[in-house]
């Protein structure tokens, strides 16, 4: 449809509309979506300027695996513009990969896509308590554990000095048995803010991480071994411990 | 932890803090070779760092190194350390062209040393953590040590920020320094000139210089008549300096800044 032979068609459209003449509703819509240009992109090519609003936008690159930046207030209102949006957007995984980055969008979003791989991160709460949101409940220790069984999760970004859901987040990702599990974890960053040391040995010695690629820890952490680190993986590209040194409780085995 | 490191010999970047620094209990000198590694930081007791160091097979350049020795003794500095900074420093060829170096010290005996090659960008700190509060004797010579294996015709840039007089030999052995930034020191005599009684006592020290920066600056025994002797001695034969003073420093009467102004070629204050 040309240019002109559009505006002619949306005035035309506004006339009917002013007087009355029809179905409102329907008129309306007909109108926006000759008023709406996305409709003539084609779906791929819109599904990624979703995409880039909501991480580029935010501030939340994708490519940079350290970030803990949270989605912006109404990331995802553009799904209530039109059907076609919503459509395109629900046909674009990259979209539902984020949960955000608090445990009240985590409650949010966490049913929406459960095959798409998950950046699952977590900042907060601080020692303030001010951004304190609540406790992990059944539903999303539910969504986490069936992820690790799954083995969609593609990073674990977890900053916080609440040593209880840190502890609870860990242990829904932890596999029951040593095994195969967490095999598609590509990115690992825990920083422990609080005063007391979590135990993240089970998380590491069961999960099989033969594709992770950065290993990142800091602040206090109990580990009974090391040794799955050098079993396990050969794609580390970074390397990061940087331990608290002022809680060994339980005492930490030095490296050797 | 050096099992770790040979399991993984693609790794870029490796960040390693106290605890996790291998304590190499078992003796072993087995090297380990990371030939991508772009960015290398160390944290921790300087034995402990030095002995990974010596283990690690490293590619002649890296983007970023930075070290920082906790429990030194002076020889770990001067037979260690130095010793390492210098030959990286010698290995990588943009050390070669113009430097900024940045130096800090704090009461407590922290010392920390950042080279700044500009083009193209590279970052090489060092920087050394005592467990007590050295005498400041001892303090002056850990300065002296970590400052040594910097290349030195290179550098154009110095800032001090140092809980110490600025040592003499210092500026006597960098002589292309343009710019100059002091923050946190005391106006006293001989500001900036050489030990009549030392060894360089004839020599005309910072005989390059463009751009001097005071910050957060104190006054001895003869005000702002320090700052104005040196700006007359160095600008005697000609040579044109700029002058900045700013941060929380005592007021500059009328008069001197009106002498000040005189002597230097720009005077922001």
């Amino acid at each position: 449809m040309g240019r002109e032979t559009n505006i002619h068609s949306i005035r035309a459209l506004e006339k009917q509309i002013e007087e009355g003449n029809g179905d409102p509703i329907k008129l309306k819509r007909t109108r926006n979506s000759l008023l709406n240009i996305s409709t003539r992109v084609p779906p791929e090519i819109l599904g990624y300027i979703f995409v880039w609003s909501i991480f580029r936008e935010s501030g939340l690159a994708l490519e940079s695996p350290s970030n803990f930046s949270r989605l912006e207030e109404g990331s995802y209102n553009f799904l209530l513009v039109c059907h076609h949006w919503f459509e395109v957007a629900f046909r674009m995984p990259e979209l539902w990969s984020f949960w955000g980055n608090v445990l009240q969008d985590w409650k949010k979003r966490h049913h929406r896509s459960r095959a798409t791989p998950l950046d699952l991160v977590l900042r907060g709460p601080d020692d303030s308590g001010y951004d304190y949101d609540g406790f992990l409940d059944e539903p999303l220790r539910d969504a986490l554990r069936s992820r690790a069984r799954q083995d969609t999760i593609r990073r674990v970004h977890l900053m916080t000095y609440d040593y209880d859901l840190l502890t609870s987040v860990i242990s829904s990702l932890t596999p029951d048995v040593e095994g195969g599990q967490n095999e598609n974890i590509e990115s690992i960053i825990l920083v422990n803010e609080g005063p007391a040391a979590v135990d993240i040995s089970n998380f590491f010695s069961r999960s099989h991480l033969s594709r992770l690629r950065l290993l990142d820890l800091g602040g206090d952490f109990w580990i009974s071994s090391w040794d799955w680190l050098a079993s396990r993986t050969t794609l580390l590209t970074s390397l990061s411990l940087d331990f608290d040194s002022a809680n060994h409780h339980p005492p930490r085995p030095r490296l050797k | 932890m050096i099992s770790i490191l040979r399991s993984n010999p693609n790794l870029q970047e490796l960040r390693l803090s106290d605890t996790s620094l291998p304590n190499d209990t078992d003796g072993s000198t087995s090297k380990v070779s990371l030939r991508d590694l772009k960015t290398l930081e160390l944290t921790g007791e300087i034995r402990h760092l030095s002995r990974l160091l010596q283990r690690l097979i490293l590619p002649p350049t890296l983007d970023k190194i930075h070290l920082t020795g906790s429990d030194p003794t002076m020889e770990d500095i001067s037979q260690t350390l130095a010793p390492y900074m210098q030959d990286y420093f010698r290995r990588d060829a943009r050390f070669q062209t113009p430097l900024e170096v940045y130096s800090s010290s704090s009461y407590n005996g922290f010392i920390a040393i950042s080279v700044q090659a500009t083009a193209p960008v590279t970052w090489a700190s060092f920087a050394v953590n005592p467990s007590g509060v050295p005498p400041p004797d001892v303090l002056e010579q850990f300065f002296i040590n970590l400052i040594a294996p910097i290349p030195r015709e290179p550098v154009v840039s110095f800032t001090a920020s140092l809980d110490m007089k600025l040592p003499e030999e210092l500026l006597f052995v960098m002589p292309n320094i343009e710019t100059l930034s002091i923050r946190h020191t005391e106006l006293s005599k001989g500001f900036l000139q050489p030990d009549p009684d030392g060894p360089h006592a004839k020599t005309k020290l910072l005989p390059s210089l463009r751009s001097l920066s005071l910050e957060y600056i104190s006054l001895g025994d003869d005000g702002w008549g320090h700052l104005t002797t040196y700006l007359a001695h160095q600008t005697s034969n000609g040579q044109i300096i700029s002058l900045q003073v700013s941060g929380d420093v005592p007021r500059i009467p009328a008069e001197v800044v009106d002498e000040i102004k005189d002597l230097v070629g720009e005077f922001i204050y």
